[in-house]
């Protein structure tokens, strides 16, 4: 009688983009490939880019061109650090485009990975940082009254 | 769980083996460096790691001003974030986060890794507000 084990995980295994990829197939979610070697992808109209940058893993919600006078500057960084005042991840930013004089938003959670993870705490950190990327991002552009995604 | 579960005992055997003091008290684990208190604790489901910058903010300008200067901080380090908290009284002071999901639990290299993130990059951030804002570190203590 033949007996099949599946063989256990010796320890926790460096995280590439390559393990996101597959657990994104597994899950079957749409994702593209950027250049840079992040993954993009688009949850509940929110952009999103997830990528490994020297032993840190990093979750990126993004709004492109918000909508709103230069002016309003200091009322989103205001709001963004009343909002992370009252959570525990992710950090929103803005930064001004000269090219186009309008602001970009940045909702970023970011964790250190240099000792590797185990594929149950890297489906852990991908579900606890999309989910607060996706909350902070969606947030800000309700107090803001503007669509998730530019048009 | 692949990994064992953490709780606070852990982290402070994580203290004890970086050689490191630190105070325990209802539940938190703290570590001081300079004007820098360091609070954490396992509260599943997430490791919370967080730091505060010792003044208290009192006058308005000094609250906008080091708004705008945590936004700077967020812009610019990967972690921890840094935040102007409310507290009573119109006061505020800054805080700093840089916790982690431990619902699978944690290896004790992958605990004194986030540990030791944790502790460096707070330390970064309040160095920085120190030298940025001398005028609200006690004289004494300039």
């Amino acid at each position: 009688m033949a007996l099949w084990f599946k063989k256990a995980q010796q320890g926790p295994a460096e995280v590439t983009i390559d393990r996101i990829a597959d657990h994104f197939d597994e899950v079957e979610y749409n994702y593209d490939r950027q250049e840079s070697g992040a993954l993009s992808a688009i949850f509940d109209d929110v952009l999103l880019f997830v990528g490994i940058e020297d032993n840190w893993f990093r979750v990126t919600g993004v709004r492109w061109d918000i909508p709103l006078p230069v002016e309003r500057g200091e009322e989103m960084i205001g709001w963004l650090n009343s909002y992370m005042a009252e959570t525990r991840f992710g950090t929103g930013t803005i930064e001004l485009d000269e090219n186009n004089g309008r602001y970009d938003l940045s909702f970023a959670v970011v964790f250190t990975v240099a000792e590797g993870l185990y594929d149950d705490q890297l489906r852990d950190f991908l579900a606890a940082g999309m989910g607060c990327v996706i909350d902070g991002v969606k947030q800000f552009c309700e107090r803001f009254e503007i669509p998730t995604m530019e048009d | 769980m692949a990994a064992p579960e953490v709780t606070n005992e852990r982290i402070e055997a994580c203290l004890d083996a970086l050689e490191l003091n630190y105070d325990t008290e209802n539940g938190y684990v703290y570590v001081g460096f300079g004007r820098l208190i360091c609070i954490f604790s396992a509260e599943h489901p997430m490791l919370v790691l967080d730091g505060m910058w010792a003044p208290i903010l009192t006058e308005e300008k000094d609250v906008a001003d080091l708004v705008g200067f945590a936004h700077t901080l967020n812009d610019r380090m990967m972690t921890p974030r840094t935040v102007v908290q409310q507290l009573e009284d119109s006061r505020a002071r800054v805080v700093f986060g840089a916790s982690v999901p431990i619902v699978e639990g944690m290896t004790d290299e992958q605990l004194k890794n986030a540990v030791v993130v944790a502790l460096e990059s707070m330390s970064s951030a309040a160095i920085e507000l120190d030298e940025t804002f001398p005028h609200l570190v006690p004289a004494e203590e300039n």
